[in-house]
C-alpha cells in the first residue's frame, strides 16, 4: 500500500518526462509494439502465474518464463559465437547504480519483444522497431548493416537456446517462422 | 512543470536500479589455445562451483567461455583469476571498451524514456 501512494504522483512525473523527452530533438526510440501471432504465447503457458525460480517470492507468467530461459540460453549461445557477438559487446557491460548490466537488460527487453511477438498482452515494447534498430542511419547504436549470414547465424544460435530448454521442435518451427519472418527487415542489405 | 521534474528527478534517484541480490553480469574468457570438448566439460565443473557464479557456457569451437556472475558475491575479476590460477591456459577476459558498448546491440534500450518506464513499473 505504501507503494500505490505514490502512483499518481510518479504517473504525473512520468508523462512529464514523457512530454520533455518528445519534445528533445534527440528522443531517439519510437514506442512500437510488434504483434505477429496470438496463439504461441498461449501454447509456451500464457498468462498463468508461476513462481519464478530466479526471484524468490515472485510470480511470473509462464508464457514469459518460457520464452526468458529460451532468451537466456540464445543469450549465453551467442556471446560465445564468435561470428556474431561482436554486435552483443553491450552483455558485458558492468551493472552499475542507474543502470542495469547488459545482459540483464538485454534479457529482459529481449524477452519483451518476443512476448509481444508471439501473442503477450501484458507486456509493451519501447525499443525501437526492427526497421530503424537496424538501420546504421537512424540507429548509431548499430555497428554497420546486418548480413544474411549475421542472421542466418542469430537464427542457429536461437534454435540451439531453444533445444538447451527442450522447446518441442513444433515450437521452435513456430518461432522460427516469427524470426524468419523479420530477416528483410532486418537485413538491410 | 518544474515542481514535477524535481519530483521526477528525486524518484529516479531514489527507484534507480542497483546491484541487488538477483543481479546479474555476463563476462567472457577468451582462451588464446584450442581447447576439447573434454576441456570444455572440466571448465564448465570448474567455474560453476565459483562463489557467486550463475551460469556457465564454453565453446569449444571458439575457445570462448561465457559466465554469469552474482556481483553482490564476487566480481568478473576474481572468477577469472581463480580461473588462470587452476587451468594452465593463456588466457584473457575480454572486456569491451567504450566505442564496443556504443556500438552494440539496439535491444538494450538505453533512452530516457525506457528508464522511466522501468523506474515507474517498479515503483508501481
Amino acid at each position: 500500500m505504501k507503494k500505490l501512494t505514490f502512483l499518481p504522483i510518479a504517473l504525473a512525473a512520468f508523462f512529464s518526462i514523457l512530454l520533455i523527452e518528445s519534445c528533445s530533438k534527440s528522443s531517439s526510440p519510437t514506442p512500437a509494439k510488434t504483434t505477429i501471432g496470438t496463439a504461441l504465447y498461449d501454447t509456451l503457458g500464457g498468462t498463468t502465474l508461476v513462481a519464478d525460480p530466479t526471484h524468490a517470492g515472485a510470480m511470473i507468467e509462464k508464457g514469459r518464463l518460457s520464452i526468458r530461459n529460451v532468451i537466456d540460453s540464445t543469450i549465453f549461445v551467442i556471446a560465445a559465437d564468435s561470428k556474431i557477438n561482436g554486435h552483443f559487446t553491450v552483455l558485458l557491460s558492468e551493472v552499475t547504480k542507474g543502470d542495469l548490466s547488459g545482459y540483464t537488460d538485454l534479457s529482459e527487453n529481449l524477452t519483451t519483444f518476443v512476448s509481444g511477438a508471439t501473442g503477450a498482452k501484458d507486456f509493451i515494447y519501447i525499443g525501437l522497431n526492427m526497421h530503424d534498430a537496424h538501420d546504421p542511419a537512424v540507429n548509431p547504436r548499430i555497428n554497420g548493416k546486418a548480413t544474411n549470414a549475421d542472421f542466418d547465424a542469430f537464427v542457429a544460435d536461437l534454435v540451439t537456446g531453444a533445444n538447451k530448454n527442450k522447446v518441442p521442435s513444433g515450437i521452435i518451427n513456430s518461432l522460427g517462422k516469427i524470426v524468419e519472418s523479420l530477416r528483410t527487415t532486418v537485413v538491410q542489405m | 512543470m518544474f515542481l514535477f521534474v524535481v519530483l521526477a528527478v528525486h524518484i529516479y534517484f531514489v527507484y534507480r536500479p542497483a546491484p541487488d541480490a538477483y543481479s546479474k553480469v555476463m563476462a567472457r574468457i577468451d582462451i588464446k589455445q584450442p581447447i576439447t570438448q573434454g576441456d570444455a566439460d572440466k571448465i564448465s565443473a570448474f567455474l560453476v562451483h565459483q562463489n557467486g557464479v550463475d551460469h556457465v557456457l564454453v565453446n569449444p569451437q571458439t575457445s570462448i567461455v561465457v559466465f554469469t556472475f552474482f556481483p553482490v558475491k564476487t566480481t568478473g575479476d576474481q572468477v577469472v583469476n581463480s580461473f588462470k590460477a587452476h587451468f594452465p591456459y593463456k588466457a584473457d577476459r575480454f572486456m569491451p571498451t567504450a566505442e564496443n558498448l556504443k556500438q552494440s546491440c539496439p535491444m538494450a534500450a538505453s533512452s530516457y524514456t525506457y528508464k522511466i518506464y522501468k523506474i515507474i513499473t517498479k515503483v508501481i
